[in-house]
């Protein structure tokens, strides 16, 4: 793991990489404040932080050790996302009267919704692992948790300009089931094309080339991009869970509520810095699903309007001077939750309580959404007789699936690769076997007339670039370890850091115990973590074990956690019909063959997305002032610039 | 990203220079030059007549360099003054103006010291350049800085080490443009970099 | 600088220069490399090959070719191969590649002049160098690539700040097992220990750091800080030590030192742009007592099964150099140590046991940055320099220094040991220390 590094370094850190810039539309106009300081911006509409602020804290390199990731102007998008930012939403306008929305829920419209906003939170299962390790409490008690700071009397609600809360607090997983279901079909239909026509595979932009990855989670797509663009038609064009949900709420409820997108302002907690530079991508705009011409001339309004992290929970609490751990970890009365002004989809984001809570909660559905489980789940349901083989790779965050018929013949093979060290070695099995750079030497290497005696021909031209697979689909995330490792997970050192100004009266060590962080009896001041510093790859690991655990923990609070629940609209029956993994694709495809319905924007519009290569400009314009700019830029990174 | 729109600047003929103003005319032809083979006829170079050393390194000495013979340790040795010329015509990357006129080389602060050490290597000789960035936090000193390195490196003889240094107190980040410039390996890597070797030509386009 | 000026080495010895290799390379050669098993080396050079000369008669054997696209840094063949060589290479165009050569094509009826040619009927096979494999993945230039000791792993390092490890899977399938990000800098220079699957690098921010795998991932298990500017070239004791020279000392007290040494493993020395050599020694791990039992929620996570080192600075040579020290070389097979840089000095350094008491002033090994006595045997050694000689590729820098067998027919045993050293000049030179 790689360390924690801060926005004032990244002009540093980013010089390899200097010359791509991704065009990022959304980026707010910036305004040079003087000539030399090209990457100091300023945004119109933004309050300054407070001075007193902490320096944001960028920590790319734990999502993805690829320096050339982060440019300046991702840089700056990520630092415009911060817990000053939710505050100062929070601070400009009213929340829209609840009576007003709840009326406009039941049907009746009165005399519009006045003023204000509409604020809105979801939050990532990692984030409520994380938290409960780190307080020694139960997932389901960190979710009351947030929910408690988000919307609750106690919480972010008890200060600011207009006392504003957040009117609902949903949970991404409910999202993700949809996201599992599409991307279930999304493998089908692929995997049925390119057996029926393997020449237009290449040629049908509509479904990605097999292996089909995993696009859900933002550091890889981020490198993809701009890295190996080679591997873009391979990426699965489902939305992310936190931007389906962003285009869910916002698409319904401007149509519902009949108010212009920026009306809804929704923040998403993430485990993942990564998230920030999602939310900014042009693609995740209302200017991909709105249907009237006038929009396509403006700016996008954001799905996903802000994204902080687990992290920045703490920092936002702290800011509003709430002690986290004094919040209530009880549910709220469910009687006060405002309801969703669209039945099917109040049912659908807000399950009722009896529902069980959803599936990361199986460990072998891995610890970032459990796509690649779920697709096998959905191949398995079609296959009796069929298990699931699991082989463990060179280390932990490769595993491969296989799902075997009865004779144990192959049905699908899939696989699993967490971290850089292990994508490097995908894409560049995926890579074009004519894309050596030695081409001389290439040529040499295919005639392969003097191998090895014995050796056939095409096992000796085998390298690790061309390679190829036989996966059907691999689930790619950035992170070792997955989600639950987001790089903006809470670190034992975090806790002790800001628990210290947050619990200062705890000198019996009642704050150590709080934060579940018992000190060992040999220990008398700090915790062993906190002692250090730093922590070892060996602390390190046992933290993660425990945000794993918590993670995975989700449906031992409710017991019998296999049964599937009741909807309260009736569709159980349906449900125990056609489930797979405790998912029911029929309920699933009925809720959003409804919201295509209600917001008159085809399903194709609302739940996928696309990929572009980012080039870098360097040695494209041979305009000499451009030349000169570049190598100012190359020249400015003291240290890294040649 | 003009590091400084209005730099002192010095006029032309008030630079120190052992050269004839004519042997330097700013029409001339621009000559190709990084490691380019064909000695340049035009440099009225003290030296050029000079002997030809039979030794191996002038076999490998592919780079012009105008002042490329070791036998002129029998003759006049190279001074200061001759070491500021070769750089003083060196291109601002940014200002069409000579790093001499724009002060950011200045002879006073151009040492040459005998490299310390036995009998065996008294040719060896130290040219240490500091240099005088316009601004304190001008982002092209390291580009400046090789430019100087460059151009010495390829118009000395091999026996003079190339120091360039940022002159104490000048830049914000002197140490570490110092300890870049300093670094043979980067800078033989930076002039493999095809946007770098592109304004370094251009920079040194105005060196005879 | 920390090091002061210096006067050059007085010292008995010098080298006398058996032979350059011919004929040289017209631009800049970076570092050359002895085979493991056979007459040859192998020469990094910047005009994008590798050139392969014979050790016996120092004339060029083959070149590898038509593959990188900028200087060819480093390279490193690959050990315990039999019947066919593999090198490696790293280049500033950012790639690594691998290559493949029988070693039948190498036989030593081959030193002829290369026009000669290679009589198998295929020319495209340039003089039998097969390219195999590219490494890509690193985002600027590889400034260093080394080989473990058993051949399975091949490190990289590079500007980008990064070390990387490849795992070669099976023949030509080379995996990324490890991306390491500890530096702050351009990372300069790799080493593996001679015994265990221990990496070192060296960089630009002026340390040094250790790695070693950790269940499935590799990790930094020690940072070695001291070194006042870049550290460019570090290299690993041999795994037996060699001490020479008559001793004064007692015969108890070297027998501790060496049982201490044997406690440590191999050292790791350093050479940098403060113009210092450094000897690194680990702390041999101390008994852990056990841990108590029963206690705590979060068992036994400290210090018991750490995989952290401790390394400190034991020692520093003479300072023998005026200006950055490019590289150094720690001999296999005399524990004799040689180091060149920008002052074209090749510098031969010999351990020795102190005198007993009395001379203490003289001693070089130094007890720096609060080192606890006891933990440090009783004898001590001296490093001094045993011979030098200046101006070794004329008036160039050297970039390179090494140790190897004899080969030539000038040799008096088989084990007789020369070095080798790489200039700007384009020369690579053959020298025999006299004492």
């Amino acid at each position: 793991m790689s360390a924690i590094l801060s926005a004032d370094d990244l002009n540093d850190f980013i010089s390899p990489g200097v010359a791509c810039i991704k065009p990022v539309e959304t980026l707010p106009k910036e305004e040079l404040k003087e000539p030399n300081n090209a990457y100091e911006v300023t945004t119109e509409d933004k309050v300054p932080p407070p001075p007193d602020a902490p320096p944001a804290q960028i920590s790319l390199t734990d999502c993805l050790a690829c320096s050339g990731c982060v440019t300046s102007a991702e840089a700056v998008l990520v630092s415009l996302q911060s817990h000053s930012e939710v505050l100062n939403a929070l601070d400009s306008t009213p929340s829209i009267d609840p009576q007003l929305l709840a009326a406009a829920a039941r049907g009746e419209q009165q005399n519009g919704l006045g003023e204000g906003r509409i604020f809105i939170v979801s939050i990532s299962p990692q984030t409520r692992a994380s938290l409960a390790a780190a307080y020694g409490i139960s997932e389901q008690q960190a979710g009351y948790m947030l929910e408690q700071l988000f919307s609750g009397p106690q919480g972010i609600r008890s200060g600011g300009a207009y006392k504003n809360g957040f009117t609902w607090v949903i949970d991404t997983n409910v999202a993700r089931e949809a996201c599992l279901v599409l991307g279930a079909d999304e493998v089908k239909e692929s995997l049925a094309q390119s057996s029926s026509n393997e020449q237009a595979q290449g040629d049908n932009p509509t479904h990605p080339k097999r292996p089909i990855l995993t696009s859900a989670c933002p550091g890889w797509i981020c490198y993809a991009e701009k890295t190996h663009p080679h591997i873009l038609p391979h990426l699965s064009r489902l939305k992310s869970p936190q931007a389906l949900l962003g285009t869910l709420l916002k698409t319904s409820l401007s149509k519902r509520l009949n108010i212009s997108p920026d009306r809804i302002w929704h923040l998403a907690v993430m485990p993942c810095f990564d998230k920030k530079l999602e939310a900014s991508r042009e693609e995740l705009t209302d200017l991909a699903w709105q249907t009237d011409s006038q929009s396509q001339t403006k700016q996008g309004i954001r799905d996903v309007d802000c994204v902080i992290t687990t992290k920045e929970i703490l920092m936002l609490a702290e800011s509003r001077g709430i002690a986290l751990h004094d919040v209530p970890r009880t549910p709220l009365d469910p009687s006060t939750r405002v309801p969703f002004p669209d039945p099917t989809l109040d049912s659908f984001l807000f399950p009722s309580l009896d529902h069980p809570r959803h599936r990361n909660a199986q460990s072998a559905s891995g610890p970032s959404g459990g796509y690649l489980y779920h697709i096998l789940c959905t191949y398995q349901a079609q296959s009796p007789g069929s298990s699931i083989e699991i082989v463990r790779g060179r280390n932990s965050d490769v595993v491969d699936y296989t799902l075997k018929d009865a004779n144990g013949g192959v049905i699908l093979k899939t696989a699993r690769y967490y971290g850089f060290r292990n994508i490097q070695n995908l894409v560049r099995r995926l890579k074009p076997a004519r894309a050596s750079r030695m081409p001389g030497a290439a040529a040499r290497r295919l005639g392969g007339a003097s191998r090895k005696p014995g050796m056939p021909a095409a096992a000796s031209s085998a390298s690790s670039a061309g390679l190829g697979t036989d996966y059907a689909y691999v689930e790619v995330m950035a992170c070792p370890g997955g989600c639950t490792n987001g790089g903006a997970q809470l670190k034992p050192i975090d806790l002790v850091a800001s628990s210290a100004p947050a619990a200062p009266a705890t000198s019996n060590g009642g704050a150590n115990a709080d934060l579940g962080l018992d000190s060992a009896p040999t220990s008398g001041t700090a915790t062993p973590i906190a002692s250090s510093g730093t922590s070892t790859p060996q602390q390190q690991r046992e933290w993660l074990a425990r945000v794993d655990e918590a993670y995975f923990s989700a449906s031992d609070d409710e017991g019998e956690g296999e049964t599937v629940g009741t909807k309260s609209n009736g569709t159980a029956a349906k449900i125990a019909a056609d489930n797979v993994n405790g998912i029911s694709p029929a309920y699933i495809h009925s809720m959003l063959t409804h919201w295509s319905n209600t917001t008159s924007v085809p399903l194709d519009r609302l739940a996928y997305t696309t990929y572009r290569k980012v080039e870098s400009d360097v040695g494209k314009d041979r305009d000499k002032g451009r030349e000169t700019e570049r190598v100012v830029e190359l020249a400015g990174k003291i240290g890294g610039g040649w | 990203m003009a590091d400084n729109a209005n730099p002192t600047i010095l006029n032309a003929a008030d630079l120190p220079t052992r050269r004839r103003l004519s042997s330097h005319s700013a029409t001339g032809k621009p000559r190709s030059f990084l490691f380019d083979d064909i000695v340049p006829a035009d440099y009225n170079d003290p030296f050029a007549t000079a002997a030809t050393d039979s030794g191996l390194s002038r076999s490998f000495s592919s780079s012009s360099s105008d002042l490329n013979s070791d036998s002129d340790e029998l003759a006049e040795p190279i001074d200061e003054q001759e070491v500021y010329d070769l750089i003083s015509t060196i291109s601002d990357p940014e200002h069409p103006l000579s790093l001499g006129s724009l002060a950011v080389v200045n002879l006073p602060d151009i040492h040459i010291v005998p490299a310390a050490g036995s009998s065996a290597s008294s040719r060896m000789r130290t040219v240490l350049v500091e240099i005088t960035p316009t601004i304190t936090h001008c982002s092209l000193a390291t580009v400046i800085g090789l430019g100087v390195r460059v151009r010495l490196e390829q118009a000395l003889p091999p026996r003079f080490r190339v120091d360039v240094r940022i002159k104490e107190g000048t830049h914000s980040t002197g140490d570490q443009v110092n300890k870049q410039l300093g670094d043979k390996e980067r800078v033989a890597a930076a002039l493999e970099n095809g946007t770098l070797l592109g304004v370094l030509r251009k920079m040194l386009e105005t060196c005879q | 600088m920390a090091a002061s000026p210096t006067a050059p080495p007085t010292s008995a010895g010098t080298l006398k220069l058996i032979a350059p290799l011919t004929p040289p390379s017209s631009t800049r050669t970076w570092l050359t490399v002895p085979h493991h098993s056979l007459p040859l080396v192998a020469t990094a050079t910047s005009d994008k090959t590798v050139r392969v000369y014979s050790l016996r008669s120092f004339t060029l054997h083959s070149t590898v070719s038509g593959g990188h696209k900028r200087s060819v840094r480093s390279c490193a063949w690959k050990p315990g191969t039999k019947g066919e060589s593999v090198l490696a290479t790293g280049s500033f165009d950012a790639s690594a590649g691998i290559w493949r050569r029988w070693d039948m094509d190498m036989g030593m009826a081959r030193e002829r002049d290369l026009t000669g040619g290679v009589d198998e009927g295929d020319e495209e096979e340039d003089e039998g160098w097969r390219f195999s494999v590219i490494l890509d993945g690193h985002e600027s230039e590889i400034k260093s690539v080394a080989w473990s000791a058993s051949g399975q792993f091949l490190a990289t390092c590079s500007r980008d700040k990064s070390v990387w490890i490849w795992e070669e899977m099976e023949d030509d399938n080379f995996e990324t097992i490890a991306v390491l990000q500890e530096h702050e800098a351009d990372v300069k220079c790799v080493a593996w220990h001679p015994e265990e699957e221990l990496l070192a690098s060296s960089s630009y921010d002026d340390t040094i750091r250790l790695y070693r795998e950790d269940i499935d991932d590799w990790t930094g298990i020690a940072v070695l800080s001291g070194h006042d500017s870049t550290v460019w070239s570090i290299d690993f004791e041999p795994a037996k030590p060699a001490l020479s020279g008559d001793s004064q000392a007692d015969a108890s007290d070297r027998a501790r030192w060496i049982e201490a040494r044997e406690a440590s493993g191999p050292r790791l020395v350093s050479g940098s742009d403060d113009r210092t050599l450094r000897i690194w020694r680990r702390r041999p791990k101390q008994k852990q007592p056990a841990p108590p039992t029963g206690q705590g929620r979060i068992p036994s996570i400290i210090r018991t099964h750490s995989i952290e080192e401790d390394w400190y600075e034991e020692a520093r040579l003479p300072v023998a150099h005026e200006r950055a020290i490019y590289s150094v070389a720690w001999s296999k097979r005399t524990g004799r140590i040689v180091s060149t840089g920008g002052d074209g000095r090749i510098v031969v350094y010999e351990e020795r046991w102190s005198e007993p008491k009395g001379n203490e002033e003289k001693t070089d090994g130094l007890n720096p940055e609060g080192t606890e006595a006891s933990d440090l045997p009783v004898a001590r050694t001296t490093w001094s320099v045993v011979a030098s000689i200046e101006m070794a590729h004329d008036v160039f820098e050297v970039n390179h220094v090494t140790f190897a067998r004899r080969f030539d027919s000038g040799r008096t045993s088989d084990d007789e040991e020369i070095i080798i050293s790489t200039g700007d000049d384009g020369q690579v030179k053959v020298w025999t220390v006299e004492i």
